[in-house]
């Protein structure tokens, strides 16, 4: 290609230069929810949330399977543990907790015996929010977790091959073709970085 | 019987102008040696994620941490990524410094087979005298030694070896060259070619002319539209050093191509005053060898080869072997980019593409052609393309759920961006110099870099920052924005100079041919050579000089002058 790609969108997980490092790496896993998987770095409630907060971006559909059906939140778990650095790392954890509060506060009840229309509310305020400009850490962390949720999820093979319009060699490129309202997106094998 | 280290010529590098020197070179006839830093790398055989689809990767093609410790400067490049990441050099490995009171200077490099032919970008446009006379024009440091019609011939003969796509337009600044047919633009872009051309005189917009083969071309498989060029093209459908120079000199019998051999002297005879060979160190056994030919070629990079002549100082050459005039390290150019704009378009909803093309839209070069601009000499040309993005797109957007999920799967909002490449300016103290406080790997000198982009400069950026949102705005386009990103001087990664030509041995060290004024049997054809930077990319020019250059080279080793 061009060199397109050197227009990189940064910031979501340019990370909070100078803070001290907690020891929260340092927790251990709590067995409370069952994922049914084991994560690499997230605990097991920090993935649970992770999880309930990627269905609710892109949930079980009709047509199309949602973001645990094809393994968004182990995708995370493991960009999180290799991709961010130990700073950004420290500011997911904390963030994921200050969502937790800030849910609490907001709500009245734990994060762990909400109902899932109370989660989807909460997140649909959240994502409003976060796209009004609201800059706190609560939304800071979930637009890393929109990013990655649709990164992990976009660039999964059952999702490329059935609700997308994937090519891994098209062979030919047309400029312009008539397309109806229901075409969708052309993906391939490049990846950003 | 000639002794195993003794060969015909050496070509130092085997990149885009390393392959070219050893082609023409093996093709003449001449038993030549390649010399390559870096580790072997087949073609096909070596592009290890070429088939790789974003699942298979780990992190799905994501930069890691490791990575951003391993590649500090490497892995903020555009085509850096988890695709690619076995092509770039280890930043730690491979050390350099930027002088204290500069800005960083970001030195991209790939040190394999092939060098950085195999992650290019392809861009492939021939100067004109706009370039060749510019400094002569302008009074400015030193006129280059050559002219158009010097070159001409030779672009035409590189061109047909290369297959280049393109689009001729009769532009006399951007001279047409033997293209095979072009891609397509596609209808936002031709709808802004027609804007631009109808709103603003002297401006054309054309489909950018690229080392991708749209027809299949010298043996060579055309262009799949695949999008991964920068993983290697197991088709051979774009020019790399490994699809098409090195089989060619392979063919003749010639070719010994060495890799993990590093130059690190060049060996000179004070009463011959000509070089006799080349020290070179195995980077995997640390053993030295040195191997001798009547006439060597660097094609080592443009700071890699000035680097070896800096480390190749002696008796007669104190400052740097061929360093009589003392322009040896200076002079570092680079193309500044990363700055232009971006703009959506409405009314082409119903239009769409498919494939992925290798290339985009380049707009020639306007200012200072036939007018004068009051605040800049020079000027800049754009690249840019008109797309509309996948599902990406959404953690920029408000939205959750089945709806927000049925909205990004279709494809986004037209946009299109339109970056500039500038041209930059020689200054003699934009340098390289030898630090012998930060040793590498082999215990040798590595390069300091001072290189810093000036008041020329920054006027043209504000100028061609400008200049994008008005033709995209005047072209329909809305939510206009300009953007730019930190103008990191070598993050152009076209940077030229440091052993320039030139027609006088006082203030060059190369004459018309690429031969050193003071070591008649030394050429140098890759970057380094270059004695202004123009504002179009640079590697057919390196492509076209090296031929040139070695033909020239052959005559006078045939005659008996070198």
């Amino acid at each position: 290609m061009d060199r397109r790609n050197a227009l990189k969108i940064t910031g979501l997980t340019a990370g909070f230069a100078g803070l001290p490092i907690s020891l929260s790496l340092l927790q251990s896993c709590k067995p409370t929810g069952n994922i049914g998987w084991t994560p690499s770095f997230l605990t097991v409630d920090e993935a649970l949330q992770v999880g309930q907060i990627a269905d609710i971006i892109l949930p079980h559909g009709p047509d199309s399977l949602g973001a645990s059906d094809v393994h968004v939140p182990e995708f995370i778990d493991i960009i999180v543990r290799d991709c961010l650095s130990i700073e950004e790392q420290d500011q997911f954890r904390t963030g994921v907790g200050s969502m937790e509060n800030d849910f609490k506060v907001r709500t009245g009840t734990s994060w762990s015996r909400a109902s899932d229309l109370e989660l989807l509310n909460y997140i649909s305020k959240i994502d409003q929010e976060a796209f009004e400009g609201a800059d706190s850490q609560v939304h800071w962390t979930y637009r890393q977790i929109k990013s990655l949720t649709l990164y992990g999820y976009y660039t999964m093979e059952v999702v490329r091959k059935n609700q997308l319009n994937y090519h891994s060699i098209p062979g030919e490129y047309r400029g312009c073709i008539e397309v109806d309202a229901e075409a969708l997106a052309y993906v391939d094998d490049n990846v950003v970085g | 019987m000639a002794r195993a280290n003794e060969f015909e010529a050496i070509v130092v590098g085997s990149g885009i102008s390393g392959g070219w020197a050893a082609k023409e070179l093996c093709e003449k006839g001449l038993k030549t040696l390649v010399l390559e830093r870096g580790r072997k790398l087949d073609h096909v055989g070596g592009y290890q994620t070429a088939a790789t689809p974003p699942w298979e990767f780990e992190h799905h093609g994501k930069i890691t941490r490791r990575d951003r410790e391993e590649f500090p400067i490497q892995s903020t490049v555009y085509a850096f990524n988890e695709g690619t990441r076995h092509l770039w050099v280890k930043d730690n490995e491979q050390p350099y410094t930027s002088v204290a009171d500069g800005p960083e200077y970001r030195w991209i490099r790939g040190y394999h087979e092939g060098g950085r032919s195999i992650m290019w970008g392809r861009q492939c446009y021939r100067w004109s005298d706009l370039d060749f006379e510019a400094n002569m024009r302008d009074g400015i440091e030193i006129d280059w030694p050559v002219r158009y019609r010097d070159i001409a011939p030779w672009y035409s003969y590189v061109e047909k070896f290369v297959g280049i796509s393109g689009q001729s337009e009769g532009i006399a600044h951007l001279p047409d060259g033997e293209f095979l047919p072009p891609f397509d633009m596609n209808c936002v872009e031709k709808h802004v070619k027609g804007a631009i051309e109808g709103k603003f005189p002297g401006r054309h917009m054309t489909i950018g002319r690229v080392a991708n083969l749209t027809v299949p071309h010298n043996g060579r498989g055309q262009c799949q539209r695949r999008n991964l060029c920068y993983r290697g093209c197991p088709y051979g459908a774009f020019f790399s050093s490994q699809s098409s120079t090195l089989p060619a000199a392979q063919k003749t019998g010639n070719l010994t191509l060495m890799t993990d051999s590093v130059a690190v002297q060049l060996i000179f005879d004070s009463e011959t005053r000509k070089v006799s060979g080349v020290r070179v160190v195995n980077s995997l056994t640390g053993q030295e060898t040195i191997y001798s030919a009547p006439v060597i070629f660097l094609c080592a990079s443009t700071l890699n080869s000035t680097w070896l002549l800096l480390n190749s100082a002696n008796e007669d050459f104190p400052d740097g072997l061929a360093n009589s005039s003392g322009s040896l390290g200076k002079y570092l150019m680079d193309h500044q980019y990363r700055a232009g704009a971006i703009a959506t378009f409405e009314g082409f909803e119903d239009q769409y593409y498919f494939g992925g093309r290798p290339n985009g839209i380049y707009i020639p070069r306007f200012r200072n052609v036939t007018d004068r601009h009051p605040d800049f000499i020079r000027g800049y040309g754009y690249q840019g393309s008109a797309n509309r993005p996948g599902p990406e797109r959404g953690e920029n957007l408000p939205g959750i759920g089945e709806d927000f999920k049925n909205t990004l799967s279709k494809p986004g909002p037209w946009q299109m961006r339109i970056g500039g490449f500038g041209e930059v300016l020689p200054y003699a103290d934009n340098y390289v110099a030898l630090n012998h406080d930060k040793r590498d790997i082999h215990g040798l000198p590595t390069l300091n870099i001072h290189c810093l982009h000036r008041e020329n400069e920054r006027i043209m950026r504000e100028d061609f920052k400008n200049q994008a949102a008005e033709m995209l705005e005047t072209s329909g386009g809305t939510n206009v924005e300009i953007y730019d990103g930190v103008d990191y001087p070598g993050f152009g990664i076209h940077e030229m100079g440091t052993a320039r030509m030139g027609r006088d041995a006082r203030t060059s060290v190369l004459n018309q041919w690429n031969q050193c004024h003071d070591v008649k049997n030394l050429f140098i054809t890759d970057g380094s050579c270059m004695t202004s930077a123009s504002c179009v990319n640079p590697s057919m020019t390196y492509m076209a000089l090296t031929a040139r250059a070695v033909d020239y080279a052959v005559g006078q080793l045939k005659r008996m002058e070198l």
